[in-house]
C-alpha cells in the first residue's frame, strides 16, 4: 500500500502512514486553514487500510503502534483525532493489535490531559501516555 | 466580568477588519511572537493561543460567511497584570438570529465543569460536516478551561445586525 506522507508546516503536523514498514505517526501542530481538508486523506488512507488488514486476517496477527506527539491541536482537529482513533479500533476486529502512543512534552499539562481524555473515551484501544524530555 | 481599563493594561494583540480562514492563521502566527514579551511561560502563551485560535474559528464557523456577506471581527488581547489577560473578541451578527446563540452560549456557560465534559464527547461522536467541521465545540473547550471567566453581549451595530462581543479573562494562576 502507498505510504502517506505529510511534511510538517506551521499549522499542520508531520504525518507518517506506511504500512511497509509499519511505521504510523502524526507530531506537531495542528490547526489546519481547513481542517476536513486536511484530514480527509488521512481518514481514507486509514479506511484503506482498514479494509486491506480485513480481507488479510492471517497477515496481520500482529501489535502495530501508532504514535501521537502534539505540541498544539485545536478542536476542529480533535474531532478528526478522534474518528481516527475510532477507526484504529475498528481494525481489532481483524485480529490486528492497534496500540496507541500519546506523547506529550514534558509539562504540556494540555497535552497531557488530551491523551487521558482520548483514553477514558477508548477503554478499549491500549493507550501509553509518554512524557517526553525536549532539549 | 470587569472588563480592562485602557490605562490598567497592556495591549498584545489589536485587530479590526474582515477575516477569512487565511487572515485567521495569519493573526495566530504574528500571535505566537506577540506574546513573547508579555509572558515566558509556555503554558500561559499556549492557553491564550488556544482561546483566540478557537474564538476565531467559532467565529468563522457561526458567522456571516456563510451567508456570503462581509465578515467583521474585532480582536482585543491585553495583559492585565503578571496573572491575568483579558481577551475580547467581536464579529457581528444578524438580529435575527440573537435568539439561537443567546440561548447556545447561555446554555454552555451555565454548565457544570462536568457536563461540559459530557457536551464534549457527545460533540466529539458527532459527524463531521465539511462546512462547520467544529460547530460548538472550541467554545466548549473554552468554557471548560476558563469556567466562569467568560462572558457574551450584544450590542447595536445596524437596523438588522447587531455585534456579538465574547469575553475572556485568562488566569495563569
Amino acid at each position: 500500500m502507498t505510504p502517506l506522507k505529510i511534511e510538517r508546516t506551521e499549522t499542520t503536523p508531520e504525518i507518517c502512514l506506511d504500512s511497509d514498514n509499519k511505521v504510523f505517526y502524526m507530531r506537531g501542530e495542528s490547526l489546519p486553514e481547513n481542517s476536513f481538508k486536511f484530514y480527509a486523506p488521512i481518514l481514507n488512507w486509514i479506511d484503506d487500510y482498514k479494509d486491506l488488514i480485513l480481507s488479510e486476517k492471517e497477515k496481520h496477527q500482529q501489535e502495530i503502534s501508532f504514535e501521537f506527539f502534539f505540541e498544539y491541536i485545536n478542536s476542529s482537529s480533535i474531532k478528526f483525532l478522534f474518528d481516527i482513533l475510532r477507526k484504529i479500533e475498528e481494525m481489532k476486529s481483524s485480529g490486528f493489535i492497534p496500540k496507541i502512543i500519546w506523547k506529550y512534552a514534558i509539562d504540556d499539562d494540555d497535552m497531557k490531559e488530551n491523551g487521558e481524555e482520548l483514553k477514558n473515551m477508548y477503554n478499549n484501544l491500549h493507550i501509553d501516555i509518554v512524557e517526553v524530555v525536549i532539549n | 466580568m470587569a472588563l480592562l481599563e485602557e490605562n490598567q493594561s497592556e495591549t498584545i494583540k489589536y485587530y479590526s477588519g474582515n477575516i477569512d480562514s487565511r487572515i485567521r492563521l495569519d493573526i495566530l502566527k504574528e500571535l505566537k511572537s506577540d506574546l513573547i514579551p508579555f509572558s515566558s511561560d509556555f503554558r500561559v502563551n499556549k492557553n491564550i493561543f488556544q482561546v483566540v485560535d478557537e474564538t476565531l474559528e467559532n467565529v468563522l464557523n457561526y458567522s456571516f460567511e456563510s451567508q456570503n456577506k462581509a465578515n467583521f471581527l474585532e480582536l482585543d488581547l491585553r495583559k492585565l497584570n503578571t496573572y491575568t489577560f483579558s481577551y475580547k473578541v467581536r464579529n457581528i451578527t444578524l438580529k435575527s438570529d440573537r435568539e439561537i446563540i443567546e440561548s447556545k452560549m447561555n446554555e454552555i456557560f451555565s454548565l457544570s465543569q462536568d457536563d461540559i465534559k459530557s457536551k464534549i464527547f457527545s460533540s466529539l461522536q458527532s459527524p463531521i460536516l465539511p462546512e462547520r467541521n467544529n460547530a460548538g465545540l472550541g467554545l466548549l473547550m473554552i468554557a471548560k478551561k476558563h469556567f466562569g471567566n467568560i462572558a457574551f453581549s450584544f450590542k447595536d451595530h445596524s437596523n438588522d445586525s447587531y455585534y456579538l462581543d465574547i469575553l475572556v479573562t485568562i488566569k495563569s494562576k
